[in-house]
């Protein structure tokens, strides 16, 4: 854990503890664990409960009370550490999802119909700017049947073809693969002219 | 009720705003946005309803999720009953909804519209699948170069840089890279080689956070399969050399035999015509016509291999089109059949192009001999003009045509319109496959339009300028096609006897003779005549008919009777026609006057024009014998020398006119020869004609071609070639030497 990470759980656990929530959850579910260690399971053994509880309290007063206090404490743990988990796994979403703002190329999602749904900032004001909202528009038609018809059928993760993106007039490899609900992602990599001849190429290119 | 000013804040609000009072928790007081967000019936958005039916509803509507909705009930009137606070979100995200206690009283239940975020919320988590669902490597690294995170596709290339977990440190190859994209603010590319495999990298920088993501993807295959392409492309390379100098070394054996077989045939045939049975005089020629076939197809297909071997290359230079479609036209002359007419067309605006000469010949002798062979019957033209700056030359003809599916076909290799062209026409199927390629060497192409029965044109099209054209030199002459050849040397002067009673005439041959390197001795009687011939010897005798004591008819019989002048050739000129009588009597050429000078100086060239020494440095004997014939038949003086060597001594001793020398020879050879020429000096006069068997490359022709005359390859039409050659130099000393 980073130093701004420690710094960003400290400030957590003390909101947490702060919480009247925090410590009602701690009380309800704390007296059912107590109840539970201190008068049930005596009780289902055959002992009286409270006499039970008297002579341990007599045998070892300092065990029964630490018992007792983390029977209470449990939960609030339980609880802090559940919310902190929830807490980064947040955060490190926040940190993937801006990949495909940062990533130099055009990285976008494009539904079954291949209109794009999806797409990182710079391949949006691409996209933008050459007028285009298809994949079919961006990869050419035979590249994109071939994309849906591998995709559907055999496709191979980590496949590539070259196609060339006749508005924008650059060359680039494109990896693709099967996300969620139909939906198609698309990698491109901008390669140079010379290496893009040296490539097999999609059926427009 | 509330008051009004009340009602009108509480409506204003953007959150739902609800009170339940009471023990039955029944509705008292909500704004619109509450009933606006909820959406619920009229039969429970009044006041009074108590809330246990709203959360009846929802939990029936599916407001709290999927289950069971009683269950959902339950729990939410619980949480409603002990109020903490406590923000939950309903609806798939979409509101936020909290519980405030009264104390002693009820609850305040507040609605917020969460759509906004829940909308933001969703977009963060599908973009945060990009990295993940990537099928290729994606990592990123934090600002002190520790992995912060890797895609499932990255294992491999992890493992194999012993980066695999968070926290662990780089490779050092990649940090020099991060320190390089920092410092730039752009992405580094890498191309990363580890445990056998290859990577394609980049490594972006995260301008606000110091971090670095990593695009990578394996190029192993790719480079293995370059790899694979580079040994094949060279090991291809390597067969392309063997197979060139395979060809080289069979041109110059294939072509020399050829030579032999092809020159010796024809001087049998010429020679022998009259002695030979008829049937033996028909095999010959049909030796001669196999061979020459067989000749031309071993020309085509070192040709072709020659252009698909990319050795074929374009040699431009300044020539004059012009020239160069007459001596076409001329060339062909002898395939046109009788009764076909032959033409040009030269349009007013050609003149000099910068373009191969030597590979436009080809193309447009091939055009017309073919156009030769097709036509019996019309005529075949050769049409040439300027299109821009392009040249089009076009050769129609009115031969059999070409069906229309067939046009195409024509340019495939050992293709013919029609397979039974070739049995009854002959012909490689290989001529017009070679000028289209040669047409696009030059930066040019070739068509066909044609109609059966009507005829063909076939039009060549290519740059008047080839490629970066320098300026024409000034000095250049057009009988001259490469710009630093030596000067011609004159060829030692003829002497004419002109024979005629009238001055003016005798006058009027000495000036036009005079003007062609000429030496023009008078006669004004036939008596006189007679003597002089006897005497001098000339080397032509003009004679005219009509003369006042003695005609020109006995003159003529006493010279060719006459042991000292009967092998003189004697031109007869007069004003009446009887060439029949003047032929019969001996006569070499009959000119009609009055006389042209071009006409005269064509006659007079005819029969005596020749005679040059010519020096043949050959190895092989049967190229020195068969020039010896040729020359000989041409009437020039051959002297022979069997390598370099031996022809420096006959150049030193005999000063020959003219030197044809081949390239490929024992002792010291063609090139050899050359260079010591040029070391020994005074001998740039000398005009060389190379006759070789050896393909060329493009340097060694390029070279050859600034010192030599011109370059005639053995196996070809060596005779005609080598005879037109010699006359050109010649033609060109005498015109030289009037200067």
């Amino acid at each position: 854990m980073g130093s701004q990470d420690s710094k960003l759980f400290g400030a957590f656990l003390l909101k947490r503890l702060g919480a009247p929530s925090t410590w009602v959850t701690a009380a309800v579910v704390g007296t059912f664990i107590n109840l539970y260690g201190l008068a049930l399971v005596p009780w289902l053994r055959g002992s009286d409960p409270v006499t039970s509880f008297l002579v341990q309290l007599e045998a070892t007063p300092a065990v029964s009370l630490l018992s007792i206090l983390l029977g209470y404490l449990f939960p609030v743990g339980v609880g802090v550490y559940s919310s902190a988990s929830m807490l980064f796994a947040t955060r490190h979403t926040a940190s993937l999802a801006d990949f495909p703002d940062r990533k130099p190329d055009p990285v976008f999602r494009v539904d079954a119909d291949g209109v794009v749904v999806d797409a990182g900032r710079e391949t949006s004001a691409l996209f933008q700017e050459h007028g285009v909202h298809r994949a079919a528009d961006i990869l050419g038609a035979g590249a994109w049947r071939q994309i849906t018809g591998e995709a559907a059928g055999t496709a191979v993760a980590g496949e590539q073809m070259v196609i060339h993106f006749e508005r924008a007039d650059r060359w680039y490899l494109v990896a693709w693969a099967r996300g969620t609900n139909e939906h198609l992602n698309l990698y491109l990599t901008s390669i140079a002219p010379e290496l893009a001849s040296r490539l097999p190429e999609s059926p427009d290119a | 009720m509330l008051e009004p000013l009340h009602e009108v804040a509480l409506d204003a609000l953007r959150e739902g705003f609800a009170v339940f009072d009471g023990d039955g928790l029944t509705l008292t007081q909500a704004n619109k946005r509450f009933r606006e967000l909820l959406q619920l019936p009229e039969d429970l958005s009044g006041l009074g309803t108590p809330l246990d039916a709203i959360v009846r509803h929802r939990a029936e509507r599916g407001d709290y999720g999927p289950g069971d909705p009683a269950s959902h009930h339950a729990t939410w009137m619980a949480r409603a009953r002990e109020p903490a606070a406590d923000e939950h979100r309903l609806d798939h995200g979409t509101l936020l909804e909290r519980f405030v206690p009264i104390p002693g009283r009820g609850l305040v239940l507040t609605v917020a519209d969460n759509r906004r975020v829940h909308e933001a919320e969703t977009k963060i988590a599908r973009m945060a699948k990009f990295p993940d669902e990537n099928p290729n490597p994606v990592l990123r690294f934090d600002p002190e170069d520790r992995l912060s995170y890797a895609n499932p596709s990255s294992r491999d290339l992890c493992q194999r840089a012993a980066c695999v977990q968070p926290g662990d440190a780089a490779p050092a190859q990649w940090q020099e890279c991060f320190v390089r994209a920092r410092d730039t603010g752009r992405p580094v590319p890498l191309e990363y080689a580890q445990a056998g495999a290859v990577y394609s990298m980049l490594f972006a920088p995260v301008s606000d956070t110091s971090e670095i993501n990593a695009y990578a993807f394996d190029i192993t295959e790719r480079i293995q399969h370059q790899r694979e392409l580079a040994q094949a492309r060279d090991a291809a390379d390597r067969a392309n050399l063997t197979k060139s100098q395979f060809l080289a070394n069979m041109s110059h054996e294939l072509r020399t035999p050829m030579n032999a077989i092809l020159g010796f045939t024809k001087l049998v045939m010429r020679r022998s015509k009259d002695v030979l049975p008829e049937k033996q005089y028909n095999n010959l020629g049909k030796v001669r016509v196999s061979g020459e076939h067989l000749l031309a197809l071993i020309n085509n297909i070192l040709d072709l291999s020659k252009i698909e071997a990319g050795r074929m290359e374009v040699n431009p230079a300044w020539f004059d089109l012009r020239r160069l479609v007459d001596l076409c036209v001329k060339t062909v002359e002898p395939l046109i059949k009788p009764g076909v007419e032959l033409r040009s067309e030269i349009g007013p605006e050609v003149g000099e192009v910068y373009g191969d000469e030597v590979k436009v010949k080809q193309i447009l002798i091939n055009l017309l001999s073919n156009a030769a062979k097709f036509t019996v019957e019309g005529s075949v033209t050769l049409a040439v003009a300027l299109d821009g700056d392009q040249v089009v030359a076009s050769v129609r003809d009115t031969g059999i045509g070409i069906a229309e599916d067939k046009l195409e076909k024509v340019f495939e290799e050992f293709s013919q319109a029609d397979g039974s062209t070739t049995r009854e026409y002959g012909g490689t199927g290989l001529g017009l496959t070679i000028c289209r390629r040669l047409a696009d060497l030059m930066g040019g192409d070739i068509a066909v339009e044609s109609a059966v029965g009507e005829g063909s044109t076939f039009s060549v099209r290519f740059p008047a300028r080839h490629g970066d054209a320098p300026e024409r030199p000034a000095t250049d002459t057009q009988a001259a096609p490469a710009p630093t050849r030596p000067e011609k040397r004159r060829v030692t002067d003829r002497l004419v006897l002109s024979i005629d009673d009238d001055r003016n005439v005798v006058d009027l041959v000495r000036q036009n003779l005079a003007d062609a390197g000429y030496r023009v001795v008078g006669a004004y009687s036939g008596a006189d005549g007679l003597k002089k011939a006897r005497l001098l010897e000339p080397h032509v005798i003009l004679l005219d008919v009509i003369m006042g004591s003695n005609d020109g008819w006995q003159v003529l019989h006493s010279l060719k009777t006459d042991t000292r002048t009967k092998n003189i050739p004697v031109i007869m000129m007069s004003i009446i026609e009887e060439h029949s009588l003047a032929f019969r009597l001996g006569a070499s050429g009959y000119l009609s006057k009055p006389v042209s000078r071009e006409s005269l100086l064509q006659s007079v060239e005819n029969v005596c024009g020749k005679g040059a020494r010519v020096l043949v440095v050959d190895d092989n004997p049967d190229v020195i014998e068969l020039l010896s014939q040729i020359l000989s038949e041409e009437g020039h003086t051959m002297i022979a020398a069997r390598n370099g060597e031996e022809g420096l001594a006959r150049i030193a001793d005999s000063n020959p006119d003219i030197m044809v020398l081949d390239l490929m020879m024992p002792v010291l050879d063609g090139f050899g020869l050359l260079e010591r020429l040029r070391d020994l000096g005074g001998h740039d006069d000398l005009p060389i004609v190379i006759l070789t068997a050896k393909v060329l490359s493009g340097d060694e022709e390029q070279e050859l071609r600034r010192r030599v005359h011109n370059i005639v390859t053995k196996g070809g039409k060596v005779r005609q070639s080598l005879v037109q050659q010699i006359e050109a130099i010649v033609g060109a000393s005498r015109a030289g030497g009037k200067a």
